[in-house]
């Protein structure tokens, strides 16, 4: 048998204009502290990801993989 | 911290949209293609295909979406369907996916379809009419979210034994439904904290999760219980800190071993025997 993974969160109603909400590594610092393990990040917003560029750019998807190394000054 | 997964609900809700509703779905295409109906579905596709090849990029193995609807207004039979119609509109649906899973298939990744109201795979009959459209598509796959089944009354645990072979993602999200003698399902065109049914923060609404993490645990399922946040009553700071311990607190850290190993007397096909007598 598995177990299944988690908590995660859906960023999508959490994003907003103000920090901590308004980019991915601030956010993620806010909901690390609340416990959760896992984001699930919406492809249409441009403060989480660039989508076509992470499509096509092992090199800037694999920045995203190493956040928590590469954002760290942001938490 | 981790990416569960890339969720692609706004550009799959783009790839079908039925003239109705072009106004008001506008909203989620970049500016420069809102008015251009054709255009706006162009790019909300290969949006989604995108979203395989960074899923791909990413180490991910299943993403999310909408399926859009070309027949949501159609969804109550009055005026009355003309033949043909349900099943033209799937046929087109398929066409306009088929591609669309063709490169989750070569990136690894399944592409889970979030049945919700509004979306022409609202339940587990659309979704079947539309797997058989993209030939049982081994990548068109679920993400399982209770609540939208709570507000129209579908047994959501069945559900999963139906289905539990396709659903790879899971929105832990609650829902309450409560008629009374002024309205019900539809919801008297009311707020959302108006409605009969309405969403709730998890723990807050009906949804049985002891029995749903049961169920999906007795499957096997391995991806990822992800909080959906909405609720017509709570502060979303409150929902968001009481979602993580709620959901650690339901996923089951499944067993091992059998509960009765304790007690085992061993194999031994003649010990068998003589207890069955033969």
């Amino acid at each position: 048998m598995k177990t299944m993974k988690g908590p995660g969160v859906f960023l999508a109603q959490f994003m907003g204009d103000v920090a901590p909400f308004n980019s991915l590594s601030k956010i993620c610092g806010w909901i690390s502290g609340l416990g959760y393990k896992g984001v699930q990040i919406p492809s249409w917003d441009a403060r989480c990801i660039n989508l076509e560029l992470a499509a096509t750019s092992q090199t800037y998807a694999d920045e995203i993989k190493n956040w928590r190394k590469s954002w760290n000054a942001d938490y | 911290m981790q990416i569960t997964e890339l969720s692609t609900h706004l550009q799959g809700q783009l790839v079908a949209v039925n003239p109705a509703y072009d106004i008001m779905f506008d909203g989620f295409a970049p500016e420069s293609l809102r008015g251009n109906p054709s255009g706006r579905q162009e790019w909300a596709v290969q949006q989604v295909k995108f979203a395989a090849l960074a899923s791909r990029n990413l180490g991910l193995n299943a993403c999310a979406t909408f399926s859009g609807a070309l027949m949501w207004q159609n969804v109550y039979p009055w005026p009355q369907r003309p033949a043909g119609l349900v099943e033209l509109g799937f046929r087109e649906l398929g066409k306009r996916w088929k591609p669309i899973l063709d490169v989750y298939e070569d990136a690894g990744v399944d592409l889970c379809y979030e049945v919700h109201a509004g979306e022409d795979l609202h339940d587990g009959i659309t979704y079947e009419m539309f797997l058989k459209e993209v030939n049982d598509h081994p990548r068109a796959c679920l993400l399982y979210d209770p609540s939208h089944f709570i507000l129209q009354c579908l047994d959501y645990l069945t559900y999963i034994d139906h289905y539990h072979g396709r659903i790879k993602m899971f929105h832990v999200k609650d829902a309450e439904f409560n008629p009374t003698g002024k309205q019900g399902v539809y919801g008297g065109y009311q707020s959302w904290l108006n409605r009969a049914g309405r969403f709730r923060s998890p723990g807050d609404g009906q949804v049985d999760f002891g029995a749903v993490f049961s169920k999906l645990a007795t499957y096997d399922y391995s991806g990822w219980a992800v909080l959906e946040w909405e609720c017509a009553i709570k502060h979303p700071m409150e929902g968001a800190a009481e979602g993580a311990p709620f959901i650690q607190q339901h996923i089951i850290q499944v067993t091992d071993k059998a509960f009765d190993d304790f007690a085992d007397s061993g194999a031994d096909e003649a010990a068998n025997r003589k207890i069955l007598g033969i």
